[in-house]
């Protein structure tokens, strides 16, 4: 019985051939997409899973009292996890983080290096990261001891054998290789070098004086706990803990499972998690757009076989019998769609990698991945395959054979679910024109500073000491306009809510401050503007303490005539000498804040070492920049970055994101209009006789083309009529993500409501044009 | 073996009752070769279809061999139907996706008849109505005539008790029909029971008896040549034109 449902299902593919291509493309298409994002939402949701002790790690969160609110964040007091190794037996051990970055050199190879992380020992046996080389458990117990990553092992060792090799880490202090480990790619350590924090001593730091430092919170730590502990009792015990050390503060400590951090901020609330949740809306979506495709043709074919379920009962079929063979016929086209979905995904996956920027990468060949998708592939037959199973088998058999009644019913169907695709398809135009908008927003947006022509170098080691003979040196270029040094580049300075002090601060009022760290060329260099007062000098010999401020800052802290005031911070006193623009030194989803700009190296020196070129002079300027450096410090390696570049980058989420909305989208359009076209094509042929009929009653061609695209385009008007209001709900909850944000272009929906229609229209009118044309008595005489 | 008790099938739309069956007593016996005459719209095929168990009756008791059919389920319907009745009907209604083979196939697919079992039936089926030459072909590529034929072996290779023909030579022109005539005959003198819709007095001369429709009513019967012995044909035309 089997092998004749698919034999008939076999046949009737190949009968119409080009309906069973739009159809079964559709789905394919619709599949692949759908499959590419669930692969890529799995991908996010196994991050660190695979550790394991996975189920045990917990990352400790502190949670500091503000006006506004409780901020959550990872970064704590150096001596908090050893003290809760020591303090509660439940922890079986602790790992404190700190990343940096360091000049690494090989023999001759020299190069910059971000992916620094200090970590306790206890590190490598707490998560378990796979050893190419060595062994995790003692690979720090040495001091001197570095674990590289294998990537690291290629660049600096190619085929040699790296264990026991030395690394000089900026011309301070060497390291010999202990390890070689690989870090999975759905890990979010994508750290390259791994060292003890016992080697803290070999860098001139005061390890003791650290362990004793309550106050500066730097350190992300990470906890694993006794298997038969509850986390949820050991949370309540150290909720209070850091009352101990500082009591002035008022922060809480809390429990973060290793699997939640990649996808939820500290507090808990969603962060990758929303974009996972987006996509996988968005991959529904498509398979419902598909899957509505291929209903929809089925249901356009009804008259058809409605009959030959008439006849198939006339023979002694029962409900199920005949059921299972439309059943078998949805599952076969959808199983073609599926094998083509894996071809198409093969095909789709480098441009989805470079799309999403993600390094997705599954394995086409699992079987358990395949049967999973495979599943999902037989659940999407299985509901486009029951409306024709089942209401056709449902009717009485008397009314099929005489070529149905149920047509008005079908057709009420099968106009609501082109509405829904419609609608659907409406609503994502209008998403990708708004994050587009939004982006352009952010792109153009004036940020109170210049950021073109900035070039970039880090400084590491001893070198920073010699900054102010590269910037002289630098000067004598007449294609450099200016350089400066400064702690981070002033998109990107982080916000601290202690230590500001000024007089008439009203009691118990704390403000969030940003504290940025530059020399004199600060301000010009970047081209902020100075609103009141005057820049750094050389010709004041106390601007070495001296302060300037932002214009929040004195809206702040309320301030009156603030040039000339003084100002306490981190327990030094500053005068107000000049106030600065308000320039957004944090991403655009966040506001600007108060700003102190100090020329004083505070807490550490200033690694950044930043040279405004003058136009048209870039490369020259570069060769300068780099002669210059090496003249100076001819150990240290010379990388270079673009401040526009960093800058983009801040924002390539949103545009990755806008990038892949569209994609989406536009796949979602195809698909809508593959079944329009085969749609139209049926209508065009099931009104055959009326189309005849209403010629050799005189209507041109024109004539009857206008009045079936009419139907459609009413469908169209509903359906976006449904589209723009939840489109806009929806955008404008998205847009609340970000502090500065465009207004919602009304355009954008007449602009949609356009593009629907123009799409409609191509995919109807070809196939509504062309019945339009077709001799009249043909047609009668086929009826 | 067939009894119908007041039958009545009516369709509503709204407010509005439809009557297409009205009151409906008529008993077949076993054996017996039935014809349903009249108009276009007089409810003959609605009535086939009924007896056919496609269809349930608005009204009314139908009894088959004693079963009440008017009380049982679905399922249980399609059972009888599966193992009693084969249907012929105007426009051949064969499945177009199916070959000659795979047509006469199908019912005994749906009957659960066993491979090959069911391999000797549709064989010996082909032969005996000489279209094993056929059997490969898609209705599409038989003529009327031929496609009839094959229809008339579909209904027939479940070895059903009773036949239901819907105007079966309608389409045909009138060699065919004979033909086709002459096989329900042929098949009635074997002891299938026929019920028979059609228009033409010559068809409705094969049968033992004709009934007729009108608006719904079953008219007088008219009683053929009982005991099925062969009739003279003047005698018959003679009667037919009494009717008209
Ligand atoms: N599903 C239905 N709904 C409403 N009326 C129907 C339906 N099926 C048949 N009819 C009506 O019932 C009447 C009898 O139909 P039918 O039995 O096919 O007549 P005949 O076969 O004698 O020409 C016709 O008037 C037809 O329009
Ligand atoms: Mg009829």
């Amino acid at each position: 019985m089997f092998k004749n449902y698919l034999k008939v299902a076999w046949r009737n593919i190949k009968r119409q051939k080009g309906y069973s291509f739009l159809n079964i493309a559709g789905l394919t298409i619709g599949m692949a997409c759908s499959f590419l994002i669930l692969l890529w939402v799995q991908h996010e949701m196994s991050f660190d899973r695979f550790h394991r002790n996975a189920n045990y790690i917990y990352r400790v969160i502190m949670e500091e009292a503000q006006p506004d609110g409780a901020d959550a964040h990872p970064w704590l007091p150096f001596p908090l996890g050893k003290t809760m190794v020591e303090r509660y037996p439940e922890i079986v051990s602790a790992t404190r983080t700190a990343s940096d970055d360091f000049m690494v050199r090989y023999k001759e190879k020299i190069h910059s290096e971000l992916g620094f992380l200090f970590v306790d020992p206890s590190f490598f046996s707490i998560f378990s990261f796979p050893f190419v080389q060595g062994t995790s458990a003692q690979a720090l117990n040495d001091p001197a001891a570095i674990v590289i990553t294998d990537r690291m092992a290629e660049k600096y060792f190619g085929k040699e054998n790296p264990l026991g090799k030395t690394l000089s880490l900026s011309n301070r202090a060497d390291f010999s290789i202990s390890g070689v480990v690989h870090i999975p790619v759905a890990s979010d350590f994508q750290y390259d070098f791994f060292l003890s924090f016992q080697s803290y001593s070999r860098f001139n730091a005061d390890l003791a004086a650290l362990e004793a430092n309550w106050r500066g919170n730097n350190y992300p730590t990470y906890i694993q706990l006794a298997k038969n502990c509850s986390p949820a009792r050991l949370e309540k015990k150290i909720v209070d803990l850091m009352k101990e050390f500082t009591p002035d503060r008022k922060s809480k400590l809390k429990l973060q499972r290793l699997d939640r951090i990649h996808l939820f901020r500290p507090d808990g609330t969603d962060g990758q998690m929303k974009i996972v949740r987006i996509f996988s809306i968005i991959a529904g979506l498509i398979l419902i757009i598909a899957a509505i495709n291929f209903m929809n043709l089925a249901t356009a074919r009804f008259d058809r076989r409605s009959k030959e379920v008439g006849i198939r009962k006339t023979l002694g079929g029962t409900r199920v019998q005949i059921a299972r063979q439309f059943f078998s016929e949805s599952l076969l086209n959808a199983t073609i769609a599926f094998l083509g979905s894996l071809g198409l995904i093969k095909v789709l996956l480098p441009h989805f990698r470079e799309l999403a920027q993600s390094k997705l990468n599954p394995d086409l060949s699992n079987p358990a991945l395949l049967i999973k998708l495979f599943a999902l592939t037989l659940l999407v037959g299985l509901i486009a395959g029951s409306y024709p199973a089942l209401i056709l088998t449902k009717s009485p058999t008397a009314g099929a054979i005489r070529r149905s009644f149920f047509r008005a019913r079908n057709e009420i169907l099968r106009k609501g679910l082109v509405i829904f695709q419609f609608a659907i398809s409406a609503f994502l135009i209008i998403g990708t024109l708004i994050i587009n908008d939004q982006i352009n927003f952010i792109k153009e947006k004036d940020m109170g500073m210049d950021r073109t022509n900035l070039v970039y170098i880090h400084m590491h080691g001893d070198s920073r000491r010699r900054a102010e003979m590269v910037k002289k040196e630098l000067l004598n270029s007449p294609d450099i306009a200016s350089a400066t040094t400064c702690r981070f580049l002033p998109s990107q300075i982080f916000v601290q809510w202690d230590g500001l002090d000024w007089e008439g601060k009203p009691k118990g009022k704390e403000l969030p401050v940003a504290f940025a760290s530059g020399d004199y060329d600060y301000i010009p260099t970047f081209g902020m503007k100075m609103i009141q007062g005057r820049n750094f000098s050389e010709k004041f010999s106390t601007d070495g303490s001296n302060i300037i401020i932002n214009e929040e800052a004195v809206r702040q802290m309320g301030i009156k005539d603030p040039v000339g005031k003084t100002v306490n911070f981190w327990r030094q006193k500053g005068i107000i000498i000049g106030i600065v623009n308000n320039f957004n030194h944090r991403p655009l989803n966040e506001p600007i804040l108060p700003l102190i700009i100090t020329s004083r190296e505070v807490g550490g020196s200033r690694g950044l070492l930043v040279v405004k070129i003058r136009p048209g002079k870039f490369s020259s300027a570069l060769e300068y920049f780099k002669a210059a450096w090496r003249r100076v410090n001819p150990n240290f390696s010379f990388e270079h970055h673009f401040f526009d570049e960093d800058f983009n980058n801040l924002y390539l989420k949103d545009k990755k994101q806008g990038r892949i909305f569209l994609a989406f989208t536009l796949i979602a359009v195809l698909i809508c209009c593959l079944g329009l076209v085969s749609l139209s094509s049926f209508m065009a042929e099931e009104k055959t006789k009326e189309i005849g009929i209403r010629k050799i009653l005189g209507a041109s061609p024109q004539n009857i083309t206008t009045l079936f695209m009419c139907n459609f385009f009413k469908w169209v008007a509903i359906a976006n009529a449904i589209a723009w209001p939840l489109g806009y709900y929806l955008m404008s909850r998205w847009l609340q993500g970000y502090f500065y944000r465009t207004l919602i272009n009304p355009m954008i929906f007449a602009l949609t409501g356009g593009l629907s229609v123009l799409f409609a229209l191509t995919a109807v009118g070809f196939q509504t044009y062309r019945a339009a044309r077709a001799n009249p008595v043909d047609s009668l005489r086929y009826e | 073996m067939i009894k119908l008790r007041d039958i009545t099938k009516f369709y509503s739309s709204g407010f509005v009752k439809t009557f297409v069956l009205r009151n409906i007593d008529l008993d077949v016996r076993e054996g017996e070769f039935l014809t349903v005459m009249g108009p276009s719209g007089a409810g003959k095929s609605t009535l086939l279809y009924i007896i056919g168990m496609l269809d349930d009756a608005s009204e009314g008791e139908y009894y088959f061999y004693d079963q009440a059919i008017h009380s049982l389920n679905e399922k249980k319907r399609t059972q009888i139907h599966q193992q009693n009745i084969g249907f012929v009907f105007q426009s051949y209604h064969l499945i177009d996706e199916l070959t000659v083979y795979e047509n006469l196939e199908t019912p005994l697919l749906y009957k659960k008849v066993k491979a090959d079992e069911r391999k000797s039936l549709v064989a010996d089926t082909l032969d005996r109505f000489r279209i094993v030459a056929k059997k490969n072909l898609f209705p599409s590529q038989l003529s009327g005539g031929q496609q009839q034929l094959v229809a008339v072996a579909r209904a027939v290779i479940i070895n059903p008790k009773l036949i239901l023909a819907d105007e079966p030579t309608g389409n045909l022109n009138s060699k065919q029909g004979e033909e086709i005539m002459e096989l329900f005959k042929k098949l009635n003198r074997e002891g299938t029971t026929i019920i028979q819709v059609t228009h033409s007095e010559k068809n409705a001369s094969y049968s033992d008896r004709v009934i007729h429709l009108l608006d719904g009513w079953m008219e007088k019967e008219s009683k053929s040549i009982a005991g099925g012995g062969k009739p003279e044909a003047g005698d018959r035309k003679n009667k037919s034109m009494e009717k008209a």
